[in-house]
């Protein structure tokens, strides 16, 4: 499986981080009372935000990595979590965004999501 | 369809809210299928239940409902993004349809079937860009009619 660059910031920026739990919870209507609820899976994918600043030559690094050795995203990668500091398994859900914040920087916005 | 209902899912089926996740796998055998029969599980991770491996592979099974009359039928439908299902089920000639299994088992009692819909057929199939759906239902032969077909004006008009 393909592996976040090294070249590339290991970190994301402090603003911007987001992480939420996955959805994991089936929920059946009654007539009285709250909903009955249980888990619908036994592992959960957990939606995740990261804001990386890059250079000119990581911006070509970045995009060398997700349109060639991601196949446009499609195929998932190792990184490790910038907060618990363990190797997951992540996928790019929808495109990255990219923006310049001026000069030879630019921010990269990823929408993540973790699945193992 | 064979029940054997354990204290731990009556009481989750029971329970407002629970923790139990009761898992819905599926086996798609038949001769022609490449390296063994295809078993699914729609989860987000694998699954193995007394000794066999389920794949985590996205599908729907919508259930019969527990009813007097009538055969229950059930409908399968799997994603097809991956072609494999689709190359699978395509490799099976017709009128020899594969047999599929269904059974619901709890995740915290892997090895034990909870309700189990064993030996259907899967018939009438059809097939999209994201999806294979098909119907599958146990084949009882005594509700087939006998004889076939008649002589009749409507099927046979020459000989009247």
């Amino acid at each position: 499986m393909p592996t976040w660059p090294v070249s590339l910031p290991q970190y994301p920026l402090q603003e911007g981080y987001k992480e939420a739990p996955g959805a994991n919870v089936i929920e059946s209507q009654v007539d009285a009372g709250p909903p009955k609820r249980r888990r619908r899976y036994t592992k959960r994918n957990d939606p995740h935000t990261m804001i990386f600043e890059l250079d000119d030559t990581q911006l070509a690094t970045f995009k060398s990595f997700y349109g060639t050795t991601l196949q446009d995203g499609n195929l998932s990668f190792d990184y490790v979590h910038p907060a618990e500091a363990v190797l997951a398994t992540w996928q790019f859900q929808g495109q990255p965004e990219y923006r310049s914040v001026g000069g030879p920087l630019y921010q990269v916005v990823c929408q993540l999501l973790r699945t193992g | 369809m064979a029940r054997t209902i354990t204290a731990r899912l009556r009481a989750a089926m029971q329970a407002q809210e629970t923790g139990e996740v009761l898992q819905t796998v599926c086996e798609i055998a038949h001769a022609s299928i490449v390296d063994g029969p295809l078993r699914v599980v729609s989860d987000l991770q694998d699954f193995t239940s007394d000794g066999k491996t389920y794949t985590a592979f996205p599908f729907r099974v919508t259930l019969p409902a527990s009813a007097e009359d009538g055969r229950g039928r059930l409908r399968l439908v799997l994603d097809s993004v991956d072609r494999r299902v689709l190359q699978a089920i395509r490799q099976i000639p017709p009128g020899d349809p594969p047999t599929v299994k269904v059974d619901l088992i709890l995740a915290s009692e892997p090895d034990q079937v909870q309700i189990s819909f064993p030996e259907l057929k899967l018939r009438n199939v059809t097939y999209d860009v994201f999806t294979v759906e098909g119907e599958i239902a146990v084949h009882e032969d005594d509700r087939e009619p006998a004889p076939a077909m008649t002589f009749s004006p409507a099927t046979f008009p020459g000989l009247f």
